[in-house]
């Protein structure tokens, strides 16, 4: 319950007012830019050409997919509700900064966290996709050096029969010859999108079903908590296998699957905190005061679950992340997308010569779990009110 | 109560029947996929194509009607006549029979060690918080955690059984359960598996215990006096075990069959896990459905089983008027 | 879709499914760890564990060590009627030897019995009198022959659901077998087909008791067939096989032990290496799917022989413990070319399919890809056949030396443009519309080099020819499905289909996918019976999925080789049908990667043939 806009009393209130749609400031802007981006998109689909053509900064222009799309619009919610929300209440933010910058691990995670993001974000549009080159595959990091028969031929020098790295691919190649520096960014690009595409997918569609059946309760509850049941131990994978074997694997498929069925957890964590929550005296004062259910929902149980819900949210992301990694192993994703799973499983045969091929990928998404754990750790102090007043 | 429960059992039994029901539909609409493999090589060698669509619908009982198809295997698998799996050339009961034991070789000591490990190394924590080995215990959690299984796993496999040879590289199934060669070869898939899975148990464990290390009965029982044993045995061990009950009643259902995949491939383990996913690659419909079965059962109950024991432990959520 | 890491070989023991399957998934080779137990094929690996091998005073050679090989799946079942997988084959081949086998020189070496012929068209098959059934069925007749062909092979309706029916007919008619006596059967074919006994239908056919089908014939229990305990435990070997079942532990190994009373042992006009074989106390085969391990458990010496991939191969090669044979195999790489309605209509002409492979280093290819471990092909037939006469394919060498390279790619091309509205604007080919050219390339998910290879051949396709390539990945049975398949518009009328994968003229035939090119399925050359390969170039051939219609009388030169019984003629027609075939490149011949397999240096046998494996019951462990 912040209250960070002055006080306003009861003098102030104006019984004659109009009773319109209310449009908070936040929404106003979402739609907005939710409209603009509708026409954006029409724009490009009735246009056959991609909408950036190759120049000087985007070197390979930038066709954007449905994936791509959904991924705009995600970033425009958490633009608006995460970002913005933190922006205008500046107490809450600051007194959550420092219950969390007391974990300094948790802000070095922090700190790679938003690294990673940026580059996920910008890096693609600045480096060219990696190309097949036979001729300099396996050619080891800057630094390390490999046997020469590893190679097809080396890049960097060759002393005793080894052949070591150049700054020309200061990470490596892999056995197609394709840049693991290139091939790490885009990977991240990969990730941000399995993260943040299916985190929203997960919160709104859970957070919403789980609020609801806990308020609400009744028939409406009964009915979604067994949909929910069903959807939990659906053998997701099985659906994904099957779909795989009609369609071929893309990253969109795996992202729709997983985010539109993984929400389970989420509702029932949500619902289970909501039950809690509704059973507080400023609900009951709300509803005295006439306020209907959806503005109680609203306005007074979900931003109190919230720090639940980001919580369980930090955990869930780098499961994700993980999960498609380990598809990409079983040879079960979209080979032609570069993410960091996809280029370990490539690298696995060659773990005895050429180890960097799985390893340097592998070490950054190990960094990356890692980091969203410990963020996600810190945040559920920091946002969990119950743990207040240590130290 | 005793009304809820039993509704939510009926309940597990019509979830498992709607899944299982998708299940089949899903692989009746993937079986073309194989068949047209099979017509291509028909066609090559210069038989019919037909003919073998034919004799691949006769093999797997397709050419009958639909309703027909779909009433028989639910009936079958009520009645646990699971039928016979062609892709393993044996009766689908056979099949889990052989890979079971597999699988609960690795899944037993996994379920025992971290749960074993998650509440201890949690409950540690939360008695000791801020001290150094909370730091530790939590970053070699999160560690096994981030690390990627199936890359660990075959890295491991190249040091110890490449390099320095200690363990065999491919696995053995002819060793003796309790032997000392079937312990060396099982101890890195078990390894992989609990660092993995430690993390979220020490975090759970800890955040419950930690809201009654912080209690005021707790801190009273400090300032009286109390041993450290006892107050962490009565007064943090004891009301934590409520919620703690719940999650470790879910994990220990999957104590004989939680399985992965992805070690199994690694470590060349012939047990559930790759049974089920070689299944659905097959499509092997008798097979598929009846893992699944197995799964999705077992899940089912374990949620209905978490729910009672919370609301058995927490007074505060009533079911009964719901 | 079937795991096999991508690849499909031929058994060194030909079960016909190894032979008969020109469709690989993926690629033809590369990848290691299918099956080819005995080398051929690669990817089966066996090790030995123990070493030395006695011989006693006489020389002959004592039985030592465990031969342990590896397969990179398992087997679906061990009823060999009902399966289609090369390892299947090769597990049940290691109990019961097939009819005959073909040495490296092509010739019939009878194991169960010898084929003889008089015309080329009927063929007499004699059975040798001491094989005996195991179970209790006494001794192999030629009624146990006769009775499973006519009932089970050509069974009415193909009630039985054998998967290779189709070999036992010609133009939709059973082929009549008759029992001569009780050793004898007569196989009457409607043509005249000098090559019969090397193909697959006969060479390493198994059989069946009497004893056994007659339980499930009569009510054509084909269920219970498929089920039957006997079969599936391979109780019915008795002293047909070097090895007898042991135990079968799916998805981790199979094991047999040598059998005593192989009837082998009890011929004398084999030669010396058979008179106490097989030469290993067991064979097991270990079920390893992971790549990594199968190659790190050849090192470590826990398993005798495995495939090994390109890029390892100088490793192995360097390794002193290891011995590595470059196997040559039939299975061609090409491009295929959608000559359909729904596909680049371009792709019609000659000229502009020889353009494409002159767009390609082949050379390069085979170094870079294969490390050298592969040879260019220029047409329907490997280097290594007795088959292939160089004179003729000397014009055609696309994409080696004077004909790789942008100007003799472009010249084609641009006589392939003539008369059309395509055009070139400096490099870059325009359509008729007037923009860029772009087609789409299929590649497998299943192999990486497949990937691989389409990226590379994208890459200079685009900067020799100038046309964009698009690269889309599929798995392989949703190609066979979705762009393989093909059948004429609801409604439509056509004058002729042939099947599931031609369902009718290009014109009018398309498949429900649009594809231009694809590397998807690699197709077997048939070195032993070229005219195998004649089905790919006839316009109504039934897995002519791409549309190819033969511009000069390649059709029937096959058939004419084919009827042909003298050699020397036959050697002619065939040298003139795949000097057309170079012409017309109705796919674009790229490459056929060779085989490697590493096996333990103990190991005697393997040699760097086509037709290594053949003789593996030889096999033996030096010290």
């Amino acid at each position: 319950m912040s209250l960070d806009s002055p006080r306003r009393r009861f003098e102030d209130i104006d019984w004659e007012a109009k009773r319109g749609i209310v449009l908070r400031r936040q929404t106003a802007g979402f739609l907005t830019t939710l409209a603009a981006l509708a026409l954006v998109f029409a724009f490009d689909y009735v246009r056959e050409a991609p909408l950036f053509s190759p120049n000087p900064v985007l070197r390979d222009g930038w066709d954007l997919s449905q994936l791509d799309w959904l991924f705009v619009v995600s970033l425009a919610l958490f633009v608006f509700y995460v970002l913005v929300p933190l922006a205008t209440h500046r107490r809450m933010t600051a007194h959550y900064w420092r219950e969390f910058r007391k974990n300094r691990a948790a802000v070095v995670s922090l700190g790679f966290l938003l690294l990673v993001f940026t580059l996920g974000l910008v890096g693609p549009l600045l480096v060219s996709k990696p190309q097949v080159e036979l001729t300099q595959s396996y050619q080891p990091p800057v630094g390390l050096a490999v046997d020469s028969s590893v190679p097809l031929s080396c890049g960097g020098d060759v002393v005793d029969g080894r052949c070591h790295g150049s700054w020309q691919f200061p990470l490596g190649t892999t056995g197609d010859g394709k840049d693991i520096l290139s091939l790490v960014v885009l990977g991240m690009r990969v990730s941000i999108r399995i993260g943040l595409i299916t985190s929203f997918l997960i919160i709104s569609i859970g957070a919403t079903v789980g609020t609801v059946a806990a308020y609400v309760g009744g028939l409406v509850d009964e009915v979604l908590m067994r949909y929910v049941d069903i959807q939990q131990v659906f053998p997701s994978f099985l659906l994904y296998l099957l779909l795989i074997y009609l369609f071929g694997g893309s990253l969109l498929m795996f992202i729709l699957v997983f985010g539109l069925l993984s929400w389970g957890g989420t509702a029932r964590l949500v619902r289970s905190a909501a039950l809690q929550r509704s059973e507080d005296e400023y609900v009951e004062v709300a509803r005295c005061a006439g306020a209907g259910t959806g503005h109680v929902i609203r306005r007074h149980i979900l931003p109190n679950v919230s720090g639940t819900v980001i919580t369980n949210l930090t955990l869930l992301i780098p499961g994700l992340i993980l999960f498609e990694a380990g598809l990409a192993f079983l040879s079960l994703g979209d080979p032609t997308i570069p993410s960091w799973g996809q280029t370990i499983a490539a690298g696995r045969s060659d773990l005895r010569t050429a180890w960097w091929i799985s390893t340097v990928p592998g070490v950054f998404l190990f960094l990356t779990i890692l980091a969203f754990n410990f963020v996600g750790d810190a945040l559920r102090n920091a946002l969990d009110p119950r743990s207040e007043g240590q130290r | 109560m005793r009304w809820y429960v039993a509704r939510r059992l009926l309940w597990a039994v019509v979830a498992t029947f709607v899944i299982l029901s998708i299940t089949w539909a899903l692989l009746y609409v993937t079986e073309q996929q194989a068949l047209t493999s099979i017509q291509f090589q028909a066609a090559v060698s210069g038989g019919d194509a037909e003919a073998a669509r034919a004799a691949y619908e006769q093999q797997r009982g397709l050419d009958r009607p639909l309703w027909r198809q779909y009433a028989d295997y639910m009936t079958n698998m009520a009645t646990f006549n699971w039928g016979y799996s062609t892709s393993r050339g044996q009766p689908v009961t056979a099949a889990i029979a052989d890979a079971l034991p597999y699988t609960m070789m690795y899944s037993v000591p996994w379920t025992i060690l971290t749960v074993a490990f998650g509440l201890s190394i949690g409950l540690y924590s939360a008695t000791h918080q801020y001290s150094r080995f909370d730091y530790a215990a939590t970053f070699l959690a999160f560690f096994g955690y981030a690390i990627p299984n199936f890359w660990f796993g075959i890295v491991l496999l190249v040091l110890f059984g490449v390099h320095l040879d200690l363990v065999p590289i491919v696995f053995d199934p002819d060793a003796p359960v309790f032997s000392l060669a079937n312990a060396r070869q099982l101890v890195l898939p078990v390894f992989v598996l609990t660092t993995g899975s430690i993390a979220s148990l020490t975090r759970y464990t800890r955040a419950e215990a930690l809201e009654y290390v912080e209690a005021t009965f707790t801190k009273t029982a400090k300032a009286k006096g109390v041993s450290e044993r006892r107050i962490l045995l009565l007064h943090v061990l004891r009301p934590a075990a409520v919620p703690l009950s719940t999650i470790l009643v879910a994990d220990l259902l999957g104590l004989f069959i939680a399985s992965s995949y992805l070690v199994e491939v690694v470590f060349g383990i012939p047990g559930l896990g790759q049974l089920s996913f070689k299944a659905i690659q097959n499509q092997d419909t008798p097979l598929v459905l009846a893992t699944t079965l197995v799964g999705v059962f077992i899940a089912v109950v374990g949620n209905l089983l978490q729910d009672i024991a919370y609301t058995v432990l927490d007074p505060r959520i009533d079911y009964g008027d719901r | 879709m079937s795991i096999d890491d991508g690849v499909s070989h031929t058994l060194s023991r030909p079960t016909r499914r190894g032979l008969l399957r020109a469709l690989g998934i993926g690629v033809a080779s590369s990848a290691a760890g299918c099956n080819g137990l005995f080398g051929d094929g690669g990817g089966t690996t066996t090790t030995q564990t123990q070493t030395g091998v006695d011989t006693d005073g006489a020389g002959r050679r004592e039985p030592a060590g465990e031969f342990v090989g590896v397969a990179g799946s398992d087997a679906n079942s061990l009823n060999w009627l009902f399966t289609n997988d090369t390892t299947s084959g090769a597990f049940v081949g290691l109990t019961l030897d097939g009819a005959w086998a073909v040495d490296d020189d092509q010739n019939v070496f009878p194991l169960w019995a010898e084929p003889s012929t008089d015309d080329g068209q009927t063929y007499r098959i004699t059975l040798r009198d001491n094989l005996r059934w195991g179970g209790g069925y006494g001794r192999m007749t030629a009624e146990d022959w006769v009775y499973m062909i006519r009932n089970v092979f050509q069974g009415e309706d193909n009630w039985a659901g054998y998967t290779n029916a189709g070999d036992w007919f010609r133009q939709g008619e059973p082929i009549p077998v008759e029992r001569i006596d009780d050793l004898t059967f007569e196989i009457r074919l409607p043509d005249v087909d000098p090559s019969f006994p090397l193909k697959p239908v006969m060479w390493g056919q198994s059989c069946l008791p009497k004893g056994i089908l007659e339980t499930y014939v009569p009510d054509k229990d084909t269920q219970g067939l498929q089920q039957d305990e006997e079969i599936n435990q391979l109780q019915y070997t008795g002293n047909l096989g070097p090895y007898t079942f042991e135990e079968w532990e799916r998805e981790s190994q199979y094991v047999t032990t040598r059998n005593d009373e192989y009837y082998v042992r009890e011929l004398d006009d084999v030669g010396e290496e058979w008179r106490n074989a097989p030469y290993f106390d067991s064979y097991t085969i270990r079920v390893i799917s992971e790549e990594s391990s199968r190659l790190n458990a050849l090192r470590e010496g826990e398993v005798t022989s495995a495939g090994i991939p390109p890029q390892n191969a100088r490793e192995f090669q360097e390794l002193e413990t290891v011995d590595v044979y470059v196997q040559p195999q039939p299975f061609v790489q090409a491009l295929k070319y959608n000559m359909r309605a729904n596909g680049w209509r371009l792709f019609r002409k000659v000229p502009a399919r020889q353009a494409f492979v002159c767009a390609v280093n082949k050379q390069t290819l085979a170094g870079n890809l294969y490390r050298g471990f592969a040879e260019p092909a220029f047409t329907m037939q490997p280097r290594f056949s007795k088959w292939y006469v160089e004179a003729g394919i000397e014009q055609y060498r696309f994409g080696v030396d004077d004909l790789y390279g942008p100007d003799p790619a472009r010249r084609r091309m641009r006589r392939a443009i003539e008369g059309t509205d395509y055009r070139y604007d400096g490099d870059t080919l325009l359509g008729p519309d007037g923009s860029a050219v772009t087609l789409s390339l299929y590649a497998s998910t299943a192999s990486r080099t497949n990937q691989t290879l389409a990226e590379l051949v994208a890459q200079e396709v685009e900067s020799n020819l100038g046309i964009g390539v698009r690269i889309e990945t599929v798995p392989g049975n949703t190609f066979q499905q979705k762009y393989a398949a093909n059948s004429p518009p609801r409604g439509t009328e056509v004058p002729w289909s042939a099947g599931l994968f031609n369902g009718g003229p290009r014109d009018v035939s398309v498949s429900q996918e649009p594809w231009d090119m694809s590397v998807v399925l690699g197709f077997n050359t048939y070195p032993r019976t070229p005219s195998s390969s004649a089905t790919f170039f006839r316009t109504r051939g039934n897995v002519n999925y791409y549309g190819y219609v033969p511009e000069s009388n390649i059709p029937e030169l096959y058939a004419k080789a084919s009827r042909t019984v003298d050699e020397e003629r036959r050697r002619e027609l065939f040298a003139e049908v795949f000097e057309k075939l170079a012409r017309e490149q109705p796919f674009g011949f790229l490459l056929m990667p060779s085989n490697i397999v590493g096996a333990q240096d103990e190991l005697v046998g393997p040699t760097e043939t086509f037709a290594s494996g053949w003789n593996s019951q030889t096999y033996y462990f030096e010290s």
